[in-house]
């Protein structure tokens, strides 16, 4: 950040445009801490982390924790919802694509999820706006930081999510209906639906798994077009702000916070592994 | 299968088109894009026939609850932390002594005038102005509120070395070191809104203020609701309260708008002022020149004083506002004409003399159509950035001095402050600022015109010039003060160091027949007021 063109007073004081004196500039400068050398900012930031003080915001002066948590709250929010949904609309469609396979019901569903995967967010955002809010009258466009207000969001960023999950299901899924053990089991007489269930789906979980943790860690970084369309407060619209603004101490919180959601999500996931896979252990 | 997949693709493309169009009648009967000139014609129709219609009938509604939308998210409603007066304002929440006019005049607002005797001004405070909460407005309180602004907002601290004295509950005294004509100025711009000091006891969510509404409930970085300010000291408040909406994406607004959620919003976008135009029956479109207007500075020490001059002449205002389809409107200098320092403008738009002046410095038309001197061709880069559609301004100058003979390179900047506006590193560069803030010259002489200040980047400034500045920052007498202000514009004009290309437009819908949302004040901000009607 410190390397970022821009100087933050700057934009702090023309952030409506008006003209400023050198004179100003430096005083705002002296006042937010800018004129000391960038290793004092960075140790003097790095020890209020360590006393859980992430600072104050350079554009209005008010506590950064604060606003990061609440962003991260709602983010988090859509982040399950949208997460949950998409696993639960995804895996069975991508299973029966499957076993259906080059069915008209495929076909339509590889078309679904095809478009689905390309188009891009805003285009769905404001789809879903006008089918439901202008439309239907199901939803106001003015959406309410609730259950109803929710609702679009997730449907939102799920769309593309559902698409991603379903195709790599159905791919997985197929892998393993042509491996031996498959053959050998329907020659045993093993029900389809134990095959399925208990042995297909399971060894298909590993790489389920591992493109839903990529998607959580998408997701977490914050959805800064469904966030704006749909008014969602989320983590992504602050830190689009906060880059622009030069807002280092926001910007530097939120990575921080978000690289330790990172991490633990990538640990969930590998721990993960160990529960699907017994052959993989901890070491 | 082919055939499946290209019907599927067909309905969404176009269930993609009618989201993005809006309703179907608006995007089906939008016209094609009108001049500049025409819509700003259009609209000061509009404008002058609202207030005769107004006056015709009674107000549609009264009471009820005005709907609006604000684009950025704000943390804090303090009038003294920054910009977040121009929103507490525009809330209809705090209030100033004297505000700025629809035509950059200064008139009284909670004060009933002010007397000047060389540097010391007697402020006299209307009768009967208190608080939401019913406390009285007094000169002390004023006092104290210009000394929290001085310490609370970097930009304000001069404010701290005036020496000020409320001689009695209704009267301040205000000493400045020396006279100062811009005073009136600065206690007109938002930033001066009054708060009852004693009694508030949050100022980021509820300041108490003089308004006609005060704060129902702030959400921070979210929606703001206020409601009617039954003590108002200016008589009967319209409406009952207002809801303001954090809302960031045009298209939605738009959707809101025409889904009737919203009564109305300033800072349109051109494309959606032209779907509201279609229908002229559900909505009154109102367009006002800001001062914000964006300019591109030419380098002296980089760029010879022909090419620099035949720039300004060769490029067309008219035909770049007339592209930005209602966004700018067309500007040939620092403050408008209609005041009375902006009396002196740069030349318009003439491409003979521009190649004239190339000639008769040696430049001779290549093959290419690009002048040349000394086998060089006359190539310039101008480096842009793409805030406010900066980029697509640049992108059509570049038309014009191509076909003028100057080739132009674009050079597109993330930020201009982190890059050519530090560096002086460029040739012809863009910008936008608020030339005139408060309805008087001095921000942008002593911010952008005087020498070695950070927006004086084109190498104009000099110690004559910095003369004539401080004596328009002491001059008492406006006329006086007009005159020395167009002398200095003048020098700068004749510099050929800036060149002025137009103002941007506040676009402001409302829904038929509501009336207020300051959409006739050039300054941005005034919002709802006791007169606000749905």
């Amino acid at each position: 950040m410190y390397l970022t063109p821009g100087d933050p007073a700057l934009m702090k004081l023309t952030s409506q445009g008006t003209a400023v004196t050198d004179e100003l500039l430096e005083i705002e400068r002296e006042k937010m801490g800018l004129n000391q050398p960038f290793m004092v900012r960075y140790g003097t930031w790095v020890m209020n982390i360590l006393h859980g003080d992430f600072g104050l915001t350079y554009s209005d002066g008010l506590p950064v924790l604060p606003k990061l948590l609440k962003g991260l709250k709602y983010t988090a929010i859509l982040c399950v919802a949208a997460t949950v949904f998409s696993v639960v609309v995804a895996i069975p469609l991508g299973i029966a694509t499957a076993i259906k396979k080059d069915t008209i019901f495929d076909n339509i569903v590889r078309i679904l999820t095809f478009t689905g995967n390309s188009m891009p967010n805003f285009l769905i955002s404001l789809l879903l706006m006008y089918l439901f809010c202008i439309k239907a009258r199901l939803f106001p466009v003015i959406a309410k930081e609730s259950v109803s207000g929710l609702f679009l969001p997730t449907l939102a960023t799920s769309i593309p999510m559902i698409s991603k999950f379903a195709r790599q299901t159905r791919a997985d899924v197929l892998g393993q209906l042509g491996e031996e053990y498959v053959i050998g089991m329907h020659a045993r007489g093993v029900k389809e639906r134990v095959i399925l269930y208990r042995n297909v789906l399971h060894n298909a979980l590993g790489a389920i798994i591992t493109i839903v943790a990529l998607q959580i860690r998408t997701l977490m970084g914050g959805q800064i077009v469904v966030e704006t369309i749909f008014r969602w407060p989320g983590v992504g619209s602050l830190i689009m702000n906060s880059i622009k603004a030069r807002d280092f101490p926001v910007v530097q919180g939120a990575v921080l916070i978000l690289a330790t959601i990172q991490v633990l999500i990538n640990l969930l996931t590998d721990l993960s592994y160990c529960l699907i896979d017994h052959r993989i252990e901890l070491e | 299968m082919k055939k499946l997949m290209a019907m599927f693709l067909a309905a969404t493309m176009a269930a993609s088109l009618a989201a993005c169009g809006g309703s179907s009648t608006a995007t089906t009967t939008a016209a094609p894009a009108a001049p500049a000139e025409t819509q700003a014609a259009a609209a000061g129709e509009t404008e002058a026939a609202a207030p005769a219609a107004a006056e015709a009938a009674a107000p549609a509604t009264a009471g009820g609850i005005f709907h609006s939308v604000e684009a950025f998210p704000y943390a804090s409603l303090d009038p003294h932390k920054d910009y977040q007066s121009w929103h507490t304002q525009f809330y209809g929440i705090s209030e100033t002594l004297f505000k700025i006019t629809d035509d950059l005049s200064i008139e009284p607002w909670l004060a009933e005038g002010m007397e000047v005797a060389d540097n010391v001004a007697t402020i006299t405070l209307k009768d009967g102005v208190c608080f939401s909460n019913g406390n009285p407005l007094t000169a002390d309180m004023v006092k104290r509120n210009l000394e929290r602004l001085g310490t609370e907002c970097s930009r304000y601290a001069y404010m701290l070395d005036w020496t000020m004295e409320a001689t009695d509950d209704k009267t301040l005294v205000i000493t400045t070191e020396k006279a100062y004509p811009a005073l009136i100025n600065d206690l007109a711009t938002a930033e001066t809104g009054i708060v009852d000091l004693d009694s508030t006891t949050d100022f980021d969510k509820d300041p108490i203020c003089t308004g006609p509404f005060k704060v129902k409930e702030f959400i921070p970085e979210g929606d703001v609701t206020v409601e009617r300010n039954e003590n108002y000291w200016g008589g009967p408040v319209n409406l009952d309260g207002a809801v303001f909406y954090k809302m960031g994406d045009e298209e939605s607004k738009l959707l809101a708008m025409q889904n009737g959620e919203i009564d109305g919003y300033v800072d349109i976008a051109a494309s959606s002022a032209e779907i509201y135009g279609t229908d002229p029956d559900s909505y009154d479109l109102y367009t006002v020149p800001t001062q914000r207007r964006v300019y591109a500075y030419l380098n002296s020490a980089q760029l010879p004083d022909s090419v620099r001059e035949a720039i300004v002449l060769a490029v067309d205002r008219d035909q770049v506002a007339a592209y930005m389809n209602g966004l700018i409107s067309p500007a040939t200098g620092a403050y408008s004409p209609d005041t009375p320092y902006g009396k002196v403008q740069q030349p318009m738009w003439d491409v003979a003399k521009a190649k004239e002046v190339l000639e008769a410095d040696g430049y001779t038309m290549g093959a290419s159509g690009i002048y040349e001197k000394d086998g060089k061709p006359l190539n310039i880069i101008l480096s842009c950035y793409a805030k406010r559609s900066v980029d697509t301004v640049a992108l059509l100058m570049q038309e014009q001095l191509k076909a003028a003979g100057i080739g132009i390179e674009l050079k597109v900047e993330e930020d201009p402050d982190g890059t050519y506006m530090s560096t002086h590193d460029y040739q012809m560069a863009m910008y936008v600022s608020i030339t005139d803030k408060t309805g008087d010259p001095m921000n942008f002489l002593e911010g952008t015109v005087k020498s070695g200040v950070y927006m004086e980047v084109a190498g104009f400034g000099n110690a004559e010039t910095d003369a004539m500045i401080e004596e328009v920052r002491y001059e008492t007498d406006p006329a006086k003060r007009a005159e020395i202000t167009n002398e200095i514009m003048q020098k700068l004009y004749d510099s050929h160091d800036m060149l002025f290309i137009g103002t941007y437009n506040k676009n402001s819908v409302l829904k038929a027949g509501a009336k207020g949302l300051g959409v006739t004040n050039p300054m941005g901000f005034y919002g709802i007021d006791a007169n606000t009607s749905l």
